[in-house]
């Protein structure tokens, strides 16, 4: 829908541009290059370069940036410990939760630096972004949505075996315990859709209102909802990455 | 579901290279943030504990050498106090042996001189009396040269 209203007034070569797709700069192999993929390495690459260079050799005297590091590693694997009751449970999904909400974050964040959604080709009177916001990208959301299923669901096999899991889902004791297994199963599959749509959907919704705010009043107005925007891009990565270990904790516990 | 699919530009390949790209940020962080970081701050626990360790066993051998010093001057003081109490009586003793020997002595000294005092004295008693006889006999002679 939105989608067709931005091309109509794209063909306008006025107004505001906003599209539901990503952005596809070019074709690999036939695969798409979207705007929202290259922002996605681009994020990668300054992660890795700078965790090799600020973190790799840490002291046990910390520098600055190694406190922060620390406090960030260092909590976050103690929240797991707390919620997970467990240290091998939260070592061995530590990775998972941790990525998820440095990874997530610095998408958000690194979508909302100038020069993001400015810095693009432009041909045939058409301007496409070469760097646009990652999670406006549906792709890249249902991603993570995966992961985190999948890492969820994994999590329930592991530590109470495939058949006891499934039993928490598909069980005959009696019909209300049945409707109730189902309704788990539902709410369980639509997890995926909730993951990967609410964070799409507040990261989309913030790129929309700044992009028509930046239309409007291009001074001064944007900055207080940029930095709304710099809250709910930490707020989203929290969020995804708590409710994946939320649920991983729902997962192994046991059905009674 | 196609609209769906064709309106978000949802594309299998896409996803899977971002799983990929999820993976490959997760090795790539774990090699030089989570490892090492978890690493130190394990490290940094120990070494806080063994601190702590050290500081109280450190404390306990400093009350213990402390006691241990008091005993020790208390002994010496008692030690000092024995010795000085036994040279005191020693040198007592040897004080005593020597007057007492210097007492013989003096008075075989004075017992020797009043010996040799009473021979001097028989001696010139002697002598004098020799010399007063010859005085005597040369006198008689003087008188009766006279008178003859």
């Amino acid at each position: 829908m939105f989608s067709l209203i931005a091309t109509a007034y794209a063909a306008e070569e006025v107004g505001i541009h906003v599209a539901l797709k990503p952005y596809i700069v070019g074709h690999v192999f036939g695969i798409p290059l979207t705007a929202t993929l290259i922002t996605t390495w681009i994020t990668m690459f300054l992660l890795i370069v700078g965790t090799f260079f600020l973190s790799r050799k840490p002291t046990l005297i910390p520098t600055k940036i190694q406190s922060i590091a620390e406090m960030v590693v260092g909590g976050v694997y103690d929240y797991m410990s707390d919620v997970l009751e467990s240290r091998t449970l939260a070592r061995k999904y530590f990775p998972i939760v941790i990525t998820i909400f440095i990874f997530v974050l610095a998408l958000n964040w690194i979508g909302l630096l100038p020069g993001v959604t400015a810095i693009g080709l432009n041909h045939d009177g058409h301007f496409t972004p070469l760097l646009y916001p990652a999670a406006t990208d549906l792709n890249i959301t249902i991603a993570f949505a995966l992961i985190a299923f999948v890492t969820i669901e994994v999590a329930g096999v592991v530590a109470i075996g495939a058949f006891k899991y499934a039993g928490k889902f598909i069980n005959f004791h009696s019909p209300l315990a049945f409707i109730i297994g189902i309704i788990e199963l539902i709410s369980e599959l639509a997890r995926l859709i909730s993951f990967s749509f609410r964070l799409f959907g507040n990261i989309f919704a913030g790129k929309t209102l700044l992009v028509v705010i930046m239309f409007f009043v291009p001074y001064i107005a944007p900055v207080p909802l940029y930095g709304f925007e710099l809250f709910v891009g930490f707020i989203q990565a929290f969020v995804f990455a708590v409710l994946t270990l939320f649920f991983i904790k729902v997962a192994v516990a046991e059905p009674h | 579901m196609d609209e769906i699919i064709n309106a978000f530009g949802i594309d299998a390949r896409l996803i899977i290279i971002q799983v990929v790209n999820f993976g490959i940020l997760m090795v790539a962080l774990g090699y030089f943030l989570y490892k090492p970081i978890l690493r130190i701050l394990k490290e940094r626990e120990e070494k806080i504990t063994q601190g702590l360790q050290d500081a109280e066993a450190a404390a306990q051998a400093k009350a213990e050498a402390g006691e241990e010093k008091q005993t020790i001057l208390t002994n010496a003081h008692m030690e000092a106090g024995e010795v000085a109490k036994r040279a005191k009586t020693a040198a007592d003793a040897t004080a005593a042996e020597i007057v007492a020997a210097a007492q013989t002595k003096a008075g075989a000294v004075l017992s020797d001189a009043e010996l040799k005092r009473e021979q001097i004295k028989a001696a010139a008693l002697k002598e004098s009396e020799k010399e007063i006889a010859t005085l005597a006999v040369l006198a008689a002679e003087k008188v009766l040269r006279e008178k003859a």
